[in-house]
């Protein structure tokens, strides 16, 4: 059945006993039921709540039909968290005394403001436009036209509703717009919008990489960043006066060079620091960021040894298949760089150079414990579901998402419910072939295609199942990859692959649970 | 006039409206208040941290047209500014209506001796009162009070309120002007003042003169909520208006379809900054 959806704001009347800070309590329970959300096709875009008189509005986008649903999903989450320090109840919000009524949102979603904002910046004169005439056309190709919605957002990039006004006289003169109720693209404006949008995205000089190539001590070359000293520096406790300073010196000093040796960076970094900051151990503590792994001992049974990249990875590998699933190495691999991430922001501040640090090997399985959520959310939800259960939730929050992204009118909102369906259409599939997911769409659905790579190599004639997997992971790369505002050639083309991707969804996990009601029939 | 601009599309029309800030002494108020109503509302202010919703302000006189008993309390609590929703007054979207006094009463008293002393006078039917009549309607008959000029009139209006009061011993709820007037139910007396215009409203507010509460009911066709500006912001003597910008360009607006039920009902359409 086809799904309708609707922006709603919902009420809610929170009766509280005890002064608790109620905001972060809601922020809790809408984060509890993210996922069951996804199962009823359901969005919270925003909430706001009014202390004194305890009213809780949620702006959701939702199917009218799941709208009871809805609302008691929500009571119920609400209720659990405040406990019996308070009462949740609908508050009717319609003479007709339900707790629901049709809203519209009047503003683009973060991201596409955001490309509005450097629109306006950006927006150059063109052949045949003006700069707010270029602005205006991006203003009305990424509100749908929507007159109202227009005339607001115009308000949020300090453009007079006047202004907005007369501009769309004259692009209707020109021939571009035709104006309505709202304003529908005509040919040319199409023409030049597809022009247009992709010279407002970051250019590829503003994204250029340096030519600059660092050695480090084992022979391993890398590009050198400043973003990446910045980042080192910052994790390393150094304040961020001093990280604007030595950040923008280093790079001017670095930037004739061809090949440098990390330690002479480093040197460099280390002598700046002790010159601004001679008190202070600020040069000590990032030379031991730097090398802390070499610093670091773990002792365990078979005694002491140093910490090393394999150690770690093996680490990784034992906590990360706690949960019977295997972890695919690229998984292994960020999971990892976190372990030590967090293993040099603890010992940073308490070495200097020379001096040794001794980790337990409990210890270092607690650490890999604990920055395992931030890697794959299916090892935590994992812990309280089988992965059947698991897979079967994702498959159905994929269908859905995707099924929702028809209905959405913000580009950028689109993406991101693209990106959340093809994570977890993904997550469902390396579960069900043995293998723990990871947050990342991207790095699932590659390890996807590898897997479908290995068993076509097996199978030449591939089932139409994996089939299906293989051209649903060409299409998904492709959707991830593309643009959060596409020119409207670009829109033309994704609309197409979400149109084919949520069919694919749909049959895959018609076949998914086929084969899996029929598995568990045979013992 | 700095703050944030929208333009609200009416069917056919416009309407603008700046969010801002006022301050406080500069604006106007064109009516008195219902003193335990401002009681109610200070004791929610003294909780608050925000004000959530702008009073609404004619840009050209900064006469108060709807939010007098928030000014009042603000002002009270020595609050410096206020957040306002400026408009153009004389935008024919924005109309004037007036609140009648209806008083329901158990028994059915003659009200004509009393009437004369106001120098009431009977007409025969309640369709001949007009807009601009200060009138009586009761047990399906309706009577004129005779006035030279408004500001007389809303003074008789309030000696009239008390004193029917006093008489049905019952305290007056106040009703749109925009129901029927099937009047001379038996159990139920209608004061009716006469509607101002815009022009009146302005030049009363800017004599100093205060109506009597409930003077006026004006239809904002268009209504901002939920702006929530700090307070601590307002009780400064200084603020610079891109920071309230800045405060506003952060909350998203939601046009909500309407009617809908926020304390109280609004039939216009609102924008909700969430």
């Amino acid at each position: 059945m086809t799904k309708v959806l609707r922006d709603y704001i919902l009420g809610f009347r929170i009766r509280q006993r005890g002064r608790r800070d109620l905001r972060r309590l809601i922020q809790v329970a809408l984060s509890q039921i993210s996922m069951e959300l996804g199962g009823l096709s359901a969005l919270v875009r925003n909430w706001d709540f009014e202390d004194v008189s305890g009213l809780l509005l949620l702006h959701v986008v939702a199917d009218p039909r799941s709208l009871e649903d809805l609302s008691s999903l929500v009571k119920s989450s609400l209720s659990n968290i405040i406990g019996e320090e308070g009462e949740v109840d609908e508050a009717p919000l319609s003479s007709q005394g339900v707790n629901y009524v049709q809203a519209r949102s009047m503003l683009p979603s973060p991201i596409t403001l955001g490309f509005l904002l450097r629109a306006k910046q950006k927006c150059g004169e063109l052949k045949t436009v003006n700069r707010l005439e270029a602005l205006t056309l991006v203003l009305a190709y990424v509100t749908m036209g929507d007159l109202q919605r227009m005339a607001v957002t115009s308000a949020f990039l300090d453009l007079d509703p006047e202004d907005l006004s007369k501009t769309l006289k004259s692009l209707r003169s020109m021939g571009l717009v035709e104006l309505g109720e709202n304003v529908k693209l005509r040919d040319g404006g199409v023409k030049l919008l597809n022009e247009l949008i992709p010279s407002l995205r970051l250019v590829s000089e503003e994204a250029k990489v340096s030519p600059v190539k660092v050695l480090d001590e084992s022979g391993g070359v890398e590009d050198f960043s400043p973003d990446k000293l910045a980042s080192s520096l910052y994790k390393a406790g150094i304040s961020y006066p001093l990280v604007s300073r030595i950040v923008p010196a280093i790079s001017r000093m670095v930037k004739e060079e061809k090949i440098l040796s990390k330690s002479y960076v480093v040197s460099m970094v280390c002598s700046m620091l002790q010159e601004l900051e001679p008190a202070k151990a600020s040069a000590a503590r990032f030379h031991a960021y730097v090398y802390a792994l070499q610093q670091i001992f773990v002792k365990g049974r078979g005694g002491l040894r140093r910490l090393s990249w394999s150690y770690v990875r093996a680490i990784s590998r034992r906590v990360l298949g706690e949960r019977g699933l295997k972890p695919p190495s690229r998984l292994v691999k960020i999971h990892s760089e976190r372990i030590v991430e967090e293993i040099k922001s603890r010992i940073t501040w308490s070495l200097y150079g020379g001096e040794v640090w001794v980790l337990g090997e409990s210890e270092l399985l607690n650490i890999a414990k604990s920055v395992a959520p931030y890697v794959s959310r299916a090892w935590v939800d994992l812990s309280s579901k089988d992965s059947t259960t698991l897979m079967l939730e994702y498959l159905e929050e994929a269908v859905n998402l995707i099924g929702l992204t028809d209905g959405v009118e913000d580009y950028a909102e689109r993406k991101l419910l693209t990106m959340k369906a093809i994570h977890r259409f993904s997550s469902a599939l390396l579960i069900w072939l043995g293998l723990l997911p990871s947050n990342e769409a991207e790095i699932n659905v590659g390890v996807l295609r590898g897997e479908v790579r290995r068993i076509a190599a097996k199978e030449p004639a591939l089932s139409s199942t994996w089939g299906r997997v293989k051209r649903a992971c060409s299409l998904s790369l492709r959707l991830l990859r593309s643009p959060p505002i596409p020119a409207p050639n670009e829109n033309v083309e994704i609309r197409r692959a979400l149109r084919e991707l949520s069919t694919l969804f749909s049959r895959i996990r018609v076949e998914v649970e086929r084969k899996i009601s029929y598995n568990t029939q045979i013992p | 006039m700095a703050g944030l601009k929208l333009r609200v599309l009416l069917h056919g029309a416009t309407l603008d409206l700046t969010l801002t800030v006022s301050r406080i002494e500069e604006l106007l108020p064109h009516e008195e208040v219902i003193p335990d109503y401002l009681e109610a509302l200070e004791r929610a202010f003294r909780v608050s941290v925000y004000q959530r919703n702008p009073i609404i302000v004619d840009e050209r006189s900064m006469v108060i047209l709807d939010g007098t008993h928030r000014w009042a309390v603000m002002r009270k609590m020595g609050y410096k500014w206020i957040a306002t929703c400026l408009v153009d007054y004389r935008n024919p979207s924005i109309r004037v209506g007036r609140w009648i006094r209806a008083f329901r009463s158990k028994s059915i008293v003659d009200v004509k001796p009393f009437l004369r002393e106001f120098g009431g006078i009977e007409v025969k039917h309640p369709n001949e009162i007009r807009e601009r009549d200060l009138a009586i309607i009761w047990c399906g008959k309706a009577y004129k009070v005779h006035y030279e000029h408004i500001e007389e009139a809303y003074s008789l209006l309030k000696n009239l309120e008390g004193e029917v009061s006093k008489l049905l011993d019952s305290r007056p709820t106040y009703i749109p002007d925009i129901v029927s007037l099937n009047a001379g139910c038996r159990d139920e007396l209608l004061l009716l003042p006469p509607t101002l215009s815009k022009e009146e409203v302005v030049r009363i507010a800017l004599k100093g003169v205060l109506l009597p509460p409930k003077s006026t009911r004006h239809v904002i066709p268009a209504r901002p909520l939920g702006i929530n500006i700090p307070l601590k912001l307002l009780a400064k003597s200084r603020i610079d208006v891109k920071s309230l910008e800045g405060i506003l360009k952060q909350r998203m607006p939601v046009m909500v379809k309407t009617p809908i039920i926020l304390e109280r009902k609004y039939e216009e359409i609102v924008l909700y900054f969430m």
